[in-house]
């Protein structure tokens, strides 16, 4: 497969790393590979929660007119269901992913700061459970993920639950803020020596303009948060109309945090399909600059959207047709990356593993939720689209089909640098096809109900003619993609105990994390190979091909190099 | 789609159509070109060596940054004609110009007509719009409490209502609505327990039906008939009505009751649903929902009444005669 030496046996286990063994060694960690895991680990638990959450909606919307639960509990349910995958799930994925690996793809010991990192796992971790505690405390929040003033007003709203969700998200929100602040440090200062900023892998790219967008998009959030809670609890009126407050405002702070979040939601997964599609095509990443530069292109791009999330609130063609033509532009960078992928493959030799075919169908579903993206662009069409299952059923596409297939394959992918062992590949292929099936059944049939008419956040509806059968098929569909989201949690318990032995670079890969035992040792590294390209794995695995003699087109160069001794 | 029936709709339909046909042109070429990649690419699998390490092509990714530009800039000129054609502007002195005051609620609709001194509740009525180069009805919307959208897909745009902004839009219905087939709607920003059903109906007639309707709503009170007690008395249910804390949030106009915290049931009997469409209006139904409305609507404000079975026959009589 290789020439670089496999290690047969794993001499620790993954989750046993230093010298505290038990509990402890988890709760005292500063150790980025245990803080990653923990922050996937935390991400999945709740996104048990948040899918359990998401099943009982379903349940409710299967057929028309249904009382299996009553409004005031399908309002908190659906509420949860958002904030809990936006913040508790999606968002750690992103920064636990990041911990965990980058790193190991840059050669680093650690992160940059490896005490504010267990601190902001920990605030994350602590955010979502003050949030569930409001379930115990009165009632869970009722508000949407959103939370719109002035019904998130105590006029509107007495019970604790949308105080709980403010401080809750609040808590999180620095954790968050404190990962993006260590990302940036950490790889500009801490990359292997030699190794350039334009030489990191895309996924650390990604990572480090993450980092910029949640250092400046969390903050407007935790400011309004707190606005809110003075209104609640102090008597301020920020957003209170009835005291002179401008409920509108809200929505500008909110969607000033909220469209960055979509692409810090998204970015890193972008970097993931960039790692995975070369790999399993046995070529480079096709047109790294202009993916990096796409990259940099959105993130500048996404500050300056936000109010396309506003098109129905009556702003004025002057306003809306700015921010209708900044949207419009976000589609240029994203075309490029899309672009760039499709030809990582073109010309390769394609490798069907399961991590693979993740990625591959990442392509197909984000390309249709970018397509029906452009609805939320063109300001009729948004009048018409937005706040309807049109748009459930495109930000699913977004954030299911876009980042958590890309997680997911990511999840096959390095799964075995984390554990040292496999993923069943053939239990894989089942796994991902019941994904694909479910996730199709379920979101597709949305965008139909959508511009039938059905909105958004009602827990039911009339028995118009076809709409209790698509929501009946979306409704299985549901169960289909639970089902296969168990199935990969079994996969990953029996691959902890049973799974093949993967060596070290059981996938012939390009990066330097693969260069090291798997699971990796608490120091990372015992000999980090030289760095001269943004492949050195193959440069030490082909020392007669390397990268760095390459120019664009493959080809060798004729020329020496000053380097080249 | 939408079955749009009016120019505003119409126009935003036909670019929703082009969206999507554009979208589907984009879908099957990148879709295209990656089914290709990935076959020719399971066949070179099987065979030796590695294929080449190409890793970029300046021409190319000039092509694929100048094309979505190219086609962004073909889109953003029919978008920002469609949302003035769609969407006219309104007039300065729209507030008073306005020929229809929607005002939403936490659950319902109130609908006042300002020039013909009318207020009714949870129907639409308008009067179909010639097909001229007029702009139609003004519309005035705010909201008595929180958010609020006021969405019907066959109409017009969706737009946002709130209590600290006024906003203005244009309808231009060109066609009757059959009878017994109104224009449906809904409420399409969240606004809490109950915001699934603040459905929206509308009725479309023309100028003479309309004309008529308006003028039924102006007479004060329906005949007032004392009838065959079985099926109730509309002349006591009147006083079972205004003696009961109904007045508090209801009106009847032409009754000393004027509040409008709750629908105003003047004409209640004229109406096709209840409880802003979330049952048939019919005396069983009206029953249930005096005698206990949150079993129907969960969360709801009003208060259910254990009136004695003659009040509630009397009361129901007296309600659905409003025709």
């Amino acid at each position: 497969m290789s020439d670089v030496p496999l290690v047969p046996e794993i001499k620790k286990p993954f989750y046993r790393l230093g010298e505290k063994e038990g509990l402890m060694s988890w709760v005292a960690t500063v150790d980025h590979k245990l803080l990653g895991l923990m922050y996937m680990a935390s991400a999945f638990l709740f996104f048990v929660v948040g899918g359990l959450e998401a099943l009982l909606m379903r349940i409710q919307l299967g057929t028309a007119r249904n009382t299996f639960l009553s409004p005031e509990i399908y309002n908190q349910i659906f509420t949860m269901h958002g904030t809990t995958m936006v913040f508790l799930v999606v968002i750690p994925l992103m920064l636990g992913s990041g911990i965990y690996l980058v790193p190991l793809m840059i050669g680093a010991r650690d992160m940059a700061f490896p005490r504010l990192n267990a601190l902001g796992f920990w605030l994350l971790f602590f955010g979502g459970l003050l949030l569930y505690y409001s379930f115990v405390a009165g009632g869970a929040p009722n508000g949407g993920w959103f939370s719109y003033a002035p019904y998130s007003e105590r006029a509107f709203n007495t019970t604790y639950g949308i105080d709980y969700w403010a401080l809750g998200l609040f808590v999180q929100g620095i954790g968050t803020t404190l990962a993006g602040i260590n990302f940036v440090v950490t790889i500009l200062a801490m990359r292997a020596p030699g190794m350039k900023l334009t030489q990191v892998p895309m996924f650390v790219w990604t990572t480090f303009i993450n980092g910029f967008l949640i250092i400046g998009a969390l903050p407007p959030l935790n400011a309004a948060l707190v606005m809110l809670l003075v209104d609640r609890r102090l008597n301020g009126h920020f957003f209170t109309p009835e005291s002179g407050g401008s409920s509108v405002l809200w929505q500008h702070y909110f969607w000033a945090f909220g469209h960055p979040e979509v692409y810090i939601m998204v970015l890193p997964a972008f970097g993931m399909i960039s790692e995975v599609l070369p790999v399993f095509s046995r070529k480079p990443l096709f047109g790294y600059n202009a993916v990096a530069i796409s990259t940099i292109a959105i993130a500048f791009l996404s500050y300056a959207v936000y109010a396309h999330h506003m098109f129905a609130v009556g702003l004025g063609p002057g306003f809306e047709a700015f921010f209708a033509a900044a949207t419009a532009l976000i589609a240029v960078p994203t075309g490029i990356k899309i672009f760039n992928w499709v030809f990582t493959v073109w010309g390769g030799k394609v490798r069907f593993t399961t991590a693979m075919l993740y990625c591959i169908s990442f392509l197909f579903l984000f390309t249709i939720g970018g397509i029906s993206g452009v609805t939320f662009a063109i300001v009729p069409t948004d009048w018409q689209s937005t706040d309807t299952y049109y748009l459930v059923a495109h930000m699913h596409y977004v954030l299911f089909g876009g980042t958590f297939f890309a997680v997911s394959g990511g999840i096959y992918y390095w799964f075995p640098k984390a554990t040292g062992r496999l993923l069943s590949e053939r239990h894989g292929k089942i796994q991902y096809i019941l994904t694909f099936v479910g996730f199709n059944m379920t979101f597709f049939i949305q965008h139909f109900l959508g511009l039938m008419g059905m909105p958004r956040r009602v827990y039911t509806y009339p028995d118009y003619p076809l709409w209790g059968l698509f929501n009946l098929i979306s409704t299985i569909g549901a169960f289909i993609l639970a089902f296969a989201i168990l199935y990969l949690l079994i996969m990953i318990w029996w691959a902890l105990r049973k799974g093949e032995r993967a060596g070290d670079d059981p996938w012939d890969a390009f990066t330097l994390e693969w260069a090291t035992s798997s699971p990796p040792p608490i120091q990372n590294f015992d000999i980090i190979p030289p760095i001269r390209s943004r492949r050195p794995l193959w440069d030490w695995k082909h020392p007669e091909d390397p990268d760095w003699k390459r120019d664009q087109s493959g080809k060798q160069m004729s020329m020496q190099r000053s380097d080249e001794v | 789609m939408f079955d749009p029936i009016s120019p505003h709709e119409k126009d935003i339909s036909d670019l929703f159509i082009f969206v999507l046909i554009l979208g589907g042109v984009v879908f099957s070429l990148v879709s295209g070109l990656l089914i290709y990649a990935l076959i020719t690419g399971r066949r070179r699998s099987r065979q030796q060596g590695l294929p080449p390490q190409v890793s970029g092509n300046t021409k190319l990714e000039f092509a694929w940054t100048a094309a979505p530009a190219a086609l962004l800039i073909a889109l953003f000129i029919p978008t920002v004609m469609v949302m003035n054609s769609s969407d006219p502007a309104k007039p300065a002195n729209a507030n008073a110009a306005a020929d229809v005051v929607i005002i939403g609620h936490q659950w319902w609709w109130e609908y006042q007509y300002p020039k013909q001194g009318v207020i009714t509740a949870n129907e639409l009525h308008l009067p179909v719009q010639p097909a001229d180069n007029s702009n139609g009805l003004l519309i005035h919307l705010k909201s008595a409490d929180v958010q609020h959208d006021f969405w019907v897909p066959a109409l017009s745009r969706k737009i946002d209502i709130y209590p600290d902004k006024d906003n203005y839009l244009y309808f231009k219905p060109t066609t009757v609505t059959p009878q017994g087939q109104p224009l449906v709607g809904a409420c399409a920003e969240y606004c809490g327990a109950q915001h699934a059903w603040m459905r929206i109906n509308v009725i479309v007639q023309s100028q003479a039906d309309f004309d008529s309707w308006i003028a039924s709503q102006k007479v004060p009170q329906a005949k007032t008939t004392a009838t065959n007690s079985a099926q109730g008395d509309p002349v006591r249910g009147e006083q079972v009505f205004l003696n009961n804390t109904c007045i508090n949030c209801h009106a009847i106009s032409g009754t000393t009751a004027n509040s409008n915290i709750a629908p105003n049931l003047t004409h209640l009997g004229s109406r096709a649903t209840l409880g802003t469409g979330i049952i048939e209006n019919t005396p069983p139904n009206l029953k249930r929902w005096i005698t206990d409305p949150n079993a129907i609507k969960p969360g709801l404000r009003m208060p259910g009444y254990s009136l004695s079975q003659q009040d509630l026959n009397d009361l129901v009589a007296y309600l659905e005669e409003q025709k």
